[in-house]
């Protein structure tokens, strides 16, 4: 029996963090179980998507473009945008822990990094017989860490498909990749990477950490070897 | 300083829009850009700024082939279509941040160069506020306060009333020396005959008439 994120009537820090960003467990197409699509997951991922938007084209105009012209390489102003995506994402999950100690300052959740005993057997399909606790060092990893680099990486590859067709085309297929993360289990697709819920430490053949890490660093290393390659002939035109 | 164009051709979705250009530029001169909308004058500034990449052709600054030897031109400055600069910074914020790129212009150097061009550097006002004079007025300055050695100028003289357009022509004048190359593109043939040493009509994305 699983019911995942269920939270105790006092939640912790954590709780409430897992509560957010679990995700949802692996679908199988069959079972005869519905597709439950993970709603505040995707809603934080298309944040992301919108903020990271026509940001990179933008900068091809108007002061970025004043900008670029005197940073001597395009590969400078490149990496600008590689930042700028990392700090977006950085800053959506800051956000959202910021938020979650504001619940604690209003009394809504416990002033506790622990996960609730009840959350971490009800979330754990593997656990939920053993009666193992997540530790916290894992639910580090897996809530934070991995999902701020998957989002990172998937940035990325919006900026790539930004940068080299148009806006809108970045942002229509980076929203179809991260639903498709979401129905299919495949390596590639590191969307599901962001979902605690996938991972080994919730789900029997659930992703190894390192193996999602590898994963997310060959696309990483891909897309940026494609956008440095395709830079030197990319128009630095207003794209709208 | 010299700029070598050759055979530059420029095709995007199908459409020629530079038609192969072939021109010499030397320093010490100013060079007008004529031509009906549409006939190739922004991509042709865009072009030496290194903004587009060639269907077919080359240019080379000083014997530097542009996006194979160098992605930029080394010492350029810039005023293309209109000015967009950061709405919420005043016009020396503006500056100051253009100029934190290569940390060469000093503070004096940004506040004389919105002087000349008819503007307080002291005014708080953001660029936002700006009227369309007052913006063009300070896309002007952000491509000379650096005093590069190539001025490309996208029809300057846009929204500025008379007294401003004399006073930019004047500074533009000022600006020629003998290592430097001023590019501006105009509609107006009599303003620019008036400043330029020699003016390059453009047609369909070709080059019509070089006096």
């Amino acid at each position: 029996m699983k019911v995942a994120g269920i939270i105790d009537e006092n939640p912790s820090i954590s709780d409430a963090l897992i509560h957010i960003l679990r995700g949802e467990y692996r679908y199988d197409p069959g079972f005869k179980e519905p597709f439950k699509i993970p709603a505040s997951w995707l809603a934080i991922q298309l944040f992301i998507t919108f903020s990271i938007g026509k940001y990179s084209t933008d900068e091809m105009s108007g002061i970025g473009q004043q900008l670029l012209i005197r940073s001597s390489k395009k590969r400078k102003w490149f990496f600008g945008k590689i930042a700028y995506c990392f700090s977006v994402v950085l800053s959506y999950y800051l956000i959202i822990i910021a938020v979650i100690l504001f619940g604690t300052l209003l009394g809504l959740t416990r002033c506790d990094i622990s996960l609730t005993g009840i959350v971490s057997y009800n979330l754990n399909e593997i656990n939920y017989e053993s009666q193992v606790l997540i530790d916290s060092k894992s639910l580090l990893m897996y809530v934070i860490v991995l999902p701020v680099f998957t989002s990172f990486v998937i940035s990325v590859c919006q900026t790539l498909l930004t940068i080299i067709f148009r806006p809108i085309v970045g942002f229509i297929s980076i929203i179809c990749y991260q639903v498709l993360s979401a129905y299919f289990s495949f390596p590639f697709l590191i969307g599901s990477y962001s979902m605690l819920l996938r991972s080994n430490i919730c789900t029997y053949n659930g992703f190894l950490f390192s193996d999602a890490i590898i994963t997310e660093l060959i696309v990483l290393f891909v897309v940026i070897l494609i956008l440095v390659i395709k830079l030197r002939k990319i128009d630095y035109l207003p794209r709208s | 300083m010299n700029i070598e164009i050759r055979e530059y051709t420029k095709i995007i979705r199908k459409k020629t829009i530079l038609d192969n250009i072939n021109l010499t530029l030397s320093g010490g001169k100013i060079y007008g850009l004529r031509g009906v909308n549409g006939s190739g004058k922004t991509m042709l500034i865009r072009a030496i700024c290194g903004l587009i990449y060639p269907t077919k052709g080359f240019i080379t600054i000083n014997g530097k082939k542009l996006g194979e030897d160098i992605s930029f031109p080394e010492r350029v400055g810039a005023l293309i279509e209109s000015p967009a600069l950061l709405p919420e910074y005043s016009a020396y914020n503006n500056l100051k941040l253009i100029a934190s790129i290569k940390g060469t212009a000093t503070n004096d150097e940004i506040i004389n160069a919105i002087k000349n061009v008819g503007l307080d550097p002291f005014s708080k006002k953001k660029f936002g506020k700006f009227s369309l004079g007052m913006k063009q007025k300070l896309g002007i300055a952000a491509a000379i306060f650096e005093s590069p050695d190539l001025v490309l100028l996208d029809e300057p003289f846009n929204a500025l009333d008379e007294e401003s357009i004399v006073n930019i022509k004047e500074i533009i004048r000022d600006m020629k020396c003998e290592n430097r190359i001023i590019i501006l593109s105009c509609h107006d043939r009599s303003l620019l005959d008036d400043i330029s040493d020699e003016t390059i009509e453009m047609k369909g994305g070709k080059i019509y008439e070089n006096n």
